[in-house]
């Protein structure tokens, strides 16, 4: 991270625990360069995080107030801290697992009540933490530690996910295409009530070695190559179109 | 007090027990509600609804149990006093957050109208079977405080005493209400008449460690600065996660113990009734109490020297009275609506008998059978 | 009957089916007890169910604390289903006095206790059209008849308790219970 980031991190942390090549490190980049575009002060910034790899983002790397929580309930804790102090930039940053698996409940109901927070989706396709199993957002065939022949479940298309249920915002890139994600994040975070960026994040541990695709770069093009626009979209079948990830921004 | 026009003022008033709860807490200084309905306790929630809104604190109905104490949780760290209220199910899907609670020394208020259980149970009836859950429910070591009011002036009451302890130690509290207590109406004084304690937000040190053994760590509030780091793993005073570190992790274990059992003299409230020349005494909690003080009533009228000690606060353990009532009195009877949970706790810690008085049948324990139970002591 | 429920302390308890105001009753009666000076526990049991299913009120009130806050054995039972006469009555011992609506309820002829018949939800529907004040009709009744509460205490009890748009004809009802006191006579 360049120099003029140093100031958000917290002091006396050297490095993060990030394994090499995993895209949560250029995500936590995205993020501290659209709250330093937005001028927002350290003192007003909440990061809330749940359970798994992305909620170290924050915790303890990022040097504002963090709130790290229980598997899944990142959303609930922030209810209560920002109801209570409005004036906190609220981010949840947290995984996919966390968010929209064991936390779904949380997220569909805080989307419909447009609890004024931007949450931000470190999307790696897969439980790292624990050990590379299936997850919510697992691609249809794509391996993992409990499905070795490929999961045969559909993935969550999480921005509709969200958007159905009342987001204000919703946008998905890849960590592949930073300056989009940051303006996205930036976005997000302009825009008051439930906002939501997914962030394509591979995970060359546990997803990309079970996947043929082990080495990083290689990884990183695959997962670029996978990403169509709406309007590319449009034009696939459905079983073409879950084995990408449509990128853009959703509104409603 | 100010801006609580919504409280009742009367001196004397006829209120529900739950709704005495609501009371109490807003009259505590509680300005965060996150709560999900369930019977029997939906009426606290319901009445903090209302004063909240007319107030200038924060309601809000969450998805689910889990949720509510999260939020709960989040609103403490925001600076808010907090509380939820819920029954036996509500609580099962609450312990999980309620150990992160205590571990990362979040104050707040969960009060539990326990019903017949278990599962889904007989929700509109009394029960007492949630007292091993208070004590044992999180994973864990935990050393919790849960407060039993037995009346509805003591709904009001304890309410507040759970505030002060809970903003005091810096720890999680329970009022271990029942659906009999919190549905009753009875005769009571909303007074002011009470100190008010509030955690410490701003002083030297640092928000999760002391240097003393049963040390309360300041708690700056989001916000303030502090840039804190709240996280429910193992940690430093600073709150850097240290999960592989074994002596931080007993030191942090350890020092949690202290804060409740090391102050046990102060969280402990009994009440003895007619306890001087009694030979056969009961120990009982709640409304179970109340049956058991009609009946050494009766006893005393038969002549049959009957007395009570009363637990206000159930855990931590009055282990001590316990001991010295043992030492006094040749039989002990534990009246409660559950199978004998605090029955045995008691039997560790006197030789003497201890007689299990248990009813499971969804009513509070008609006196006259305690007298006979007694009667008929070997 | 005499104006004996000055005695202390005093049990009663109101039987019917949820949705019939019986819980309402026992918070009333509870509220005028309370505006006498005395000591209340009001209580009720009911089904999780908000409609239908059996529901009691209970009500003690007393001069010093009440330990046991339930009812035992009441002095004052009234019953609005056959049901609940059936399960409470005959009660426990003789000194009760039992009232019923005959519209739901047909005592059998072993009951012990006074007996006392209030056509309640009748009047209620011919003077108001519908059955909903039947249960203050029985409460003015039965503290003419037993001076559990007093009169003025009853009347504040319906200024306490019920909605405005209400009270006119609470404090009817509970006029028309007096009266057919007045007229069967204590």
């Amino acid at each position: 991270m360049t120099r003029d980031m140093n100031k958000y991190l917290r002091e006396g942390l050297s490095g993060t625990r990030f394994c090499p090549g995993c895209g949560h490190g250029i995500l936590m980049g995205a993020i501290l360069r659209a709250v330093d575009r937005l001028g927002i002060a350290m003192e007003d910034l909440l990061f809330v995080s749940g359970i798994g790899c992305a909620a170290w983002i924050p915790s303890p790397n990022i040097g504002t107030d963090t709130l790290h929580t229980l598997h899944g309930r990142a959303l609930a804790f922030a209810t209560g801290a920002k109801l209570v102090n409005p004036k906190l930039t609220t981010i949840v940053a947290s995984g996919d697992g966390d968010l929209t698996s064991i936390g779904g409940n949380h997220l569909i109901h805080s989307a419909r009540r447009n609890l004024d927070v931007t949450v931000i989706c470190a999307n790696n396709l897969i439980y790292g933490m624990t050990g590379g199993q299936t997850a919510s957002t697992t691609p249809v065939g794509a391996r993992t530690s409990t499905d070795p022949d490929g999961n045969n479940f559909r993935p969550f298309d999480i921005c509709n996910l969200v958007m159905a249920s009342g987001a204000r915002y919703a946008a998905r890139f890849p960590v592949t295409r930073p300056n989009q994600l940051i303006d996205a994040i930036e976005k997000a975070l302009r825009i008051k009530g439930f906002t939501f960026v997914e962030a394509v994040s591979p995970c060359p541990t546990q997803f990309g070695r079970r996947n043929s695709t082990a080495e990083i770069s290689a990884l990183y093009d695959s997962v670029d190559s996978l990403c169509i626009s709406k309007a590319e979209a449009q034009t696939m079948d459905e079983d073409e179109r879950l084995r990408h990830f449509v990128v853009g921004e959703f509104e409603p | 007090m100010t801006g609580r026009e919504r409280v009742i003022e009367a001196p004397e008033v006829l209120v529900q027990g739950n709704v005495a709860v609501a009371e109490a807490a807003i009259a505590v200084g509680c300005r965060f509600f996150g709560g999900y309905p369930i019977t029997p306790s939906s009426e606290i929630m319901v009445r903090m609804a209302e004063l909240l809104r007319a107030g200038d604190g924060v309601f809000i109905q969450m998805e689910d149990e889990l949720a509510s104490i999260c939020a709960v949780i989040g609103a403490s760290w925001s600076g808010a006093k907090s509380m939820t209220a819920t029954s036996g199910p509500g609580l099962s899907l609450m312990q999980e957050a309620l150990g992160y609670a205590y571990f990362t020394e979040t104050p707040l208020v969960l009060v539990d109208i326990q019903r017949a259980g278990p599962a889904t149970g007989q929700a509109t009836h009394v029960g007492q079977g949630d007292m091993m859950q208070f004590r044992y429910g999180s994973h864990g070591d935990v050393f919790p405080v849960a407060l039993v009011p037995w009346s509805v002036q003591e709904c009001y009451d304890l309410t507040i005493r759970a505030f002060n302890l809970s903003e005091k130690f810096r720890i999680p509290v329970f009022l271990a209400a029942d659906e009999a207590v919190g549905h009753l109406r009875e005769n009571v004084v909303l007074h002011r008449n009470f100190e008010v304690v509030d955690r410490v937000k701003k002083g030297a040190g640092d928000p999760f460690g002391s240097p003393l053994r049963d040390g309360v760590p300041v708690m700056p509030s989001f916000g303030d600065g502090g840039h804190l780091m709240v996280t429910g793993s193992t940690h430093d005073a600073r709150g850097f996660r240290k999960v592989d570190d074994p002596e931080i992790h007993d030191a942090l274990v350890t020092r949690l113990m202290r804060k409740t059992l090391d102050h046990v003299d102060e969280i402990v409230e009994i009440e003895e009734h007619m306890l001087d020349d009694a030979e056969v005494a009961f120990f009982a909690y709640g409304v179970s109490a109340r049956s058991a003080l009609a009946a050494v009533k009766r006893l005393r009228s038969k002549g049959v020297k009957a007395g009570l000690l009363r637990a206000l606060t159930i855990w931590p353990f009055p282990e001590k009275q316990v001991t010295q009532l043992g030492a006094k009195v040749k039989a002990i009877v534990v009246p409660e609506l559950n199978k004998g949970m605090i029955a045995g706790v008691a039997r560790g810690f006197t030789g003497t008998p201890v007689h299990a008085f248990t009813q499971t049948n969804g009513k509070i324990i008609e006196p006259e059978r305690l007298v006979k139970f007694v009667e008929e002591l070997p | 009957m005499n104006n004996t429920m000055s005695k202390s302390p005093v049990q009663v308890r109101i039987g019917g089916e949820a949705g019939q105001g019986v819980i309402l009753a026992g918070v009333m009666l509870a509220s005028a007890a309370m505006e006498d000076g005395r000591k209340v526990a009001q209580s009720a049991r009911y089904g999780a169910a908000v409609r239908g299913g059996e529901a009691t009120a209970d009500l003690v009130i007393s001069d010093t604390p009440i330990d046991y806050p339930h009812v035992e054995i009441p002095d004052i039972l009234v019953v609005f289903s056959q049901q609940t006469y059936d399960r409470f009555a005959p009660p426990r011992t003789e000194d009760t006095k039992v009232f019923y609506d005959p519209f739901f309820v047909t005592p059998s002829k072993t009951s012990g206790g006074s007996l006392r018949e209030i056509s309640a939800t009748e009047m209620a529907i011919e003077r108001f059209g519908k059955s909903t004040s039947s249960n203050l009709i029985v409460l003015g009744f039965i503290a003419q008849l037993t001076g559990v509460v007093s009169e003025a205490s009853l009347n504040a009890a319906i200024e306490q308790n019920l909605p405005s748009r209400h009270r006119a004809v609470g404090l009817e009802a509970l006029a028309m219970g007096k009266k057919a006191a007045l007229e069967v006579g204590g």
